[in-house]
């Protein structure tokens, strides 16, 4: 026989017994990886109990109770407030008015502040969830000055790092971070988008200067986001970039937000050139966009070039204008009632839909909560 | 006693909650998820619901349209608790009858109002 | 070796023994394809779970990047459960959606119960032709009081193809999700299947995700309230393949941006680039994965730089076929779609000019999918006549079972440990038990047993693709979808 098929029983053994202890370490691994991560959950529910009680004391409002409770926790040494500061940093997110300040200065009367900015330089591959924490623990106090720490921590190796950076500042909001964290949208350690964004929106108007400076950015993504966010915060002099935008640039995704976001801001001085895009021979997505925004920006003087668009061939400019028609109140309303009597099938078709839509979800309207829910409530036994 | 029935999976708040009610003398019967919220409720019915929308498994939303589907337990009055800027949980939450939501981050003494004042407008 | 002759003559007994060595040589090879595909999903999971918890999901509400979705649900009669499934679907925690229910010629109660249960009312929409659909569209109603942000449209049946296209036409949002109506879904399942959209806004195109079984598992109200090992032994071994196959295969295929498998039961999509593409193809079966590899081939011919992501938190649940009958069905229905898509879209495989999906995922495809059930069977076939003949000895013999069993087993328990490191849904020792039970029962029967059904539904293409790939099927629900699930 050749030596193909012709296995020495040695190398048989040798399989087996390898197979056999891979698939048995597996066993045990998952049986150990249970067993640990069970009493991990356990020991943290334990800490965490008795931390609560503490900190349960802040929440009654009675002066003599909270102050026993803050002294208590001051008193409590470096290792037990290392194992309960995870809690109180949770907690810290999830209420607001006297319990989250009293939580908040429990902090500052520990220094943990200052033990946090240590732990954002701390170096290393094996440190990040340390950066990390600390991070999110410096948003979640809203620590002003830690803003320069955070944005060069906006360069970290490890994402979580960068995450946890980029949430903090949206925390803080510190405008200055708007450039940094436009920046992150590019190259190569990147911040998802929507981490990103929310914080953008959390900087508020004071970021807007560099948000105009980044819908000229050569990645499409940053002008995306950028255009988006001004439609949101911007102030009023963002609507010239923003029209700059939609007219000129490169990409379509970059132009269809431009739309969105001149309808949100409602400008007049948007009106002319969301009319433009609609007339000139762009994509039907974008077409689409600015007569919706036309709409959002609430024009009444483009209520006859509506009109007019009930008739479009392409279905979703037409939709469009109806719904857009409708949101211009009663002068919209009349010309959609028109439409419905005299104007072609599709226009008609297109007026009839919004208009019926419009009166069903008029007598739905709830007038007061109870009662809605009161109704709600008999329809369900019926 | 008026009893109030409190499903939250964030033990944090879940405790928190149950302790500014029970302060204000309200009696609370608390759960960590919405299964056994819903099992208690159906076995004795309680005056209030305060549910959480956010939670794994049947979420506040689903535990809500469940109560008002039954019956014996739709009358409850039920206050959902959401986290911020979320208007659609609120659309979505009166959508499957809810009456009334409180947004986290939350301040303690604001929770126990809206629960006073929605127990005083079902009994006006 | 002490081999006699026997009555083979030497050119055939060569032959045998090459094949053979040449099976062999094919289970290590997949066995080691499924090993790095695990590597490369545990290394997605340790950085996704290294970052969650400092990415608060709460967040992603607020967030202007999440894109409002239309959940499309086609049902076929349906009327012991779809109030319950459009219910919890109305329920579902996401900013803005809308779900479009189908009803596609339904010829049971299925409309009515809906009509009493939302107080439906027609409305008259004017529906684009934005895909072509060949049933047509009756009416289209909404819900008098509630708010619930339902549309439900009739049609004339046309099947579960033409009935997602229909609801592509109606659907109204930039992003639309398609589901089977028998489906459960986690509360926050579009949250977590949408986000890579609102991470990655201007590339990524299309996302799965996965899809865990309902069998065994405590269900209220539409929501699997307490996960569980299914009692039986059928659904249980598809518990362990699920695990494997769909969570970890399909992470790894998505860490290597060539993800070409969506699951129909449960995929987001962009719903301008699919009307783009054409809507879902009729003519095929497994339109869920010919729409992925079409996206997949539109965005290359295009040089457009996109994503398609597989989205690996627990967010959908299917019950899996509990008798050997369905499960036949199922699997032969699944193995003739992917050959009928290999087939449709073989200019691809190994064309330089499509990428990865080209060089790398569509070859992996036909020579590890669709070809694995031939030659399962017949390396036993081989095995068994080699050691007749007395060609090969018992040592090869039992090689070849450890690399093609042995090796199996090793990675279905390597699947185990990262699901219960990464997720642990099951929680109790009994769980673990029925898995490794399952895990190892999984080889004796059913392997082959699905070699076998798959090796039937890749027949049922071919023979079918002489009349000319045009011809209709009116397949669907009809076509026995719907007692088998689907992933």
């Amino acid at each position: 026989m050749t030596a193909g098929t012709a296995i020495p029983p040695g190398v048989i053994r040798v399989v087996v017994l390898s197979l056999a202890g891979c698939i048995g370490l597996l066993g045990i691994l998952i049986v150990t990886a249970r067993v640990l991560r069970r009493w991990r959950e356990h020991r943290r529910a334990a800490l965490n109990a008795l931390a609560r009680t503490w900190l349960l004391e802040l929440a009654t409002g009675d002066d003599a109770r909270v102050a026993g409770a803050r002294s208590r926790v001051a008193a409590l040494d470096r290792r037990q407030w290392k194992a309960l500061e995870p809690t109180v940093v949770s907690l810290l997110a999830k209420v607001k008015g006297e319990l989250r300040s009293s939580l908040v200065s429990l902090f500052d009367e520990r220094g943990t502040t200052e033990h946090a900015r240590h732990g954002l330089a701390s170096g290393g591959r094996f440190r990040q969830v340390r950066r990390a924490r600390a991070a999110a623990l410096l948003g979640s106090l809203g620590n002003q000055d830690a803003w320069a720490p955070l944005c060069a921590v906006l360069e970290d190796r490890s994402l979580a790092v960068r995450i946890a950076a980029a949430r903090a500042l949206g925390q803080i909001g510190v405008a200055g971070a708007a450039r940094p964290l436009l920046g992150k949208l590019a190259g190569s350690r990147r911040v998802p988008s929507d981490i990103v964004a929310y914080a953008l929106i959390q900087l508020g108007p004071g970021a807007g200067r560099d948000l105009v400076q980044a819908v000229s950015h050569e990645e499409p993504l940053v002008r995306a986001v950028a255009v988006e966010i001004l439609g949101r915060t911007g102030a009023v002099s963002a609507v010239q970039t923003l029209i700059a935008a939609l007219r000129g640039d490169r990409s379509e995704e970059v132009r269809i937000r431009a739309a969105r976001a001149i309808g949100r801001l409602g400008m007049l001085a948007g009106v002319a050139p969301l009319l433009t895009i609609i007339d000139a021979g762009e994509s039907t997505t974008l077409r689409a966009a600015a007569a919706a925004a036309l709409g959002d920006l609430g024009a009444g003087a483009a209520t006859p070039r509506l009109e007019r668009l009930l008739h479009d061939p392409a279905y979703h400019v037409a939709h469009n204008a109806a719904g857009s028609l409708l949101r211009l109140g009663p002068a919209g309303e009349a010309a959609l009632t028109r439409v419905v009597t005299d104007g072609e099938e599709q226009a008609a078709a297109h007026a009839m839909e919004v208009l019926a839509i419009a009166s069903i979800e008029a007598a739905r309207r709830p007038r007061g909560r109870t009662r809605q829910a009161a109704r709600h409530r008999k329809e369900m036994h019926r | 006693m008026v009893t109030v029935l409190l499903a939250e999976d964030d033990a944090d708040i879940r405790d928190l909650v149950t302790f500014k009610l029970r302060q204000q003398g309200y009696e609370v019967r608390a759960f960590e998820d919405g299964l056994s919220a819903l099992a208690s409720a159906r076995d004795e019915m309680p005056d209030l619901a305060l549910l959480d929308i956010t939670m794994p498994g049947m979420s506040g939303l689903d535990v809500c349209r469940e109560l008002r589907a039954d019956p014996a337990t739709a009358d409850v009055p039920i206050i959902l608790l959401t986290a911020r800027a979320q208007e659609s949980d609120i659309e979505t939450g009166f959508s499957v009858g809810a009456d009334d939501y409180v947004v986290k981050p939350f301040s303690p003494r604001e929770l126990v109002s809206r629960v006073q004042a929605v127990l005083a407008r079902i009994q006006a | 070796m002490n081999g006699p002759p026997g009555a083979l003559a030497a050119p055939a007994q060569s032959a045998i023994q090459a094949a053979n060595v040449a099976f062999l040589l094919y289970f290590l090879l997949i066995n080691t394809s499924y090993l790095v595909l695990i590597v490369l999903a545990t290394a997605e999971f340790t950085a996704h779970l290294r970052s969650a918890p400092f990415a608060a999901r709460e967040e992603r509400y607020a967030n202007p990047l999440t894109s409002a979705v239309s959940v499309i649900m086609p049902a076929y009669n349906e009327e012991a459960t779809i109030v319950e499934a459009v219910s919890a679907m109305t329920a579902l925690r996401y900013p803005q959606f809308e779900i479009v229910v189908v009803d596609d010629g339904c010829t049971d109660g299925t409309f009515e119960r809906l009509r009493e249960a939302y107080h439906l009312i027609p409305v008259p929409r004017v529906i684009p032709d934005d895909v072509r659909v060949h049933g047509r569209v009756i009416s289209v109603h909404v819900p008098r009081h509630s708010a619930a942000p339902l549309v439900v449209v009739r049609k004339e049946n046309g099947g579960k193809t033409d009935s997602l296209n229909a609801g592509l036409n109606i659907a109204r949002h930039p992003l639309v999700c398609m589901v089977d109506a028998d489906c459960l879904l986690d509360p926050d399942a579009l949250m977590a299947v949408s986000s890579p959209f609102a991470q990655d806004p201007l590339r990524v195109v299309a996302t799965g995700g996965v899809i865990r079984v309902a069998n065994g598992c405590k269900v209220v109200a539409g929501r699997v309230t307490d996960v569980r090992m299914p009692r039986r032994l059928l659904p249980g071994i598809q518990v362990v393949e699920y695990l494997r196959a769909f969570l970890l295969g399909r992470t790894g295929w998505s860490r290597l941006a060539s993800l070409v498998i969506i699951s129909g039961a449960f995929g987001l999509f962009r719903r301008d680039l699919v009307v783009e593409a054409g809507g879902l193809d009729p003519a095929t079966m497994g339109e869920d994965a010919e729409l992925v590899v079409r996206l997949h081939r539109r965005m290359r011919e295009r040089r457009r730089d996109y994503r398609i992501v597989f989205v690996a938190e627990p967010v959908s649940w299917t019950e899996v076929p509990a008798q050997i009958r369905v499960l036949a069905r199922q699997r032969r229905r699944w193995h003739r779609g992917l050959t009928e898509v290999l087939w449709l879209h073989r200019r691809l495989v190994g064309n330089p000019a499509y990428g990865r999906v080209g060089l790398l995922a569509l070859p992996y495809f036909v020579i590890f999918e669709l070809f694995a059930p031939i030659v399962e069977l017949a390396g036993i076939a081989f095995l068994v006549l080699g050691l007749t003949a007395g060609i090969i000895n018992l040592g090869f013999a039992w090689l070849f079972l450890l690399v093609a069993y042995g090796y199996g087993l090793m990675l279905t328990m390597i699947a185990l440990t990262v699901e219960e490191m990464a997720f642990h849904r099951y929680r109790r020792w009994s769980d673990l038990g029925a898995a490794l039970v399952a895990s190892l029962a999984e080889n004796f029967g059913y392997r082959q047993l699905t070699a076998v059904w798959r090796l039937q539904g890749s027949w049922a293409a071919i023979r079918r693709s002489g009349h000319g790939w045009g011809v209709m099927t009116r397949q669907g629900f009809t076509g026995g979808s719907k007692d088998e699930g689907g992933a």
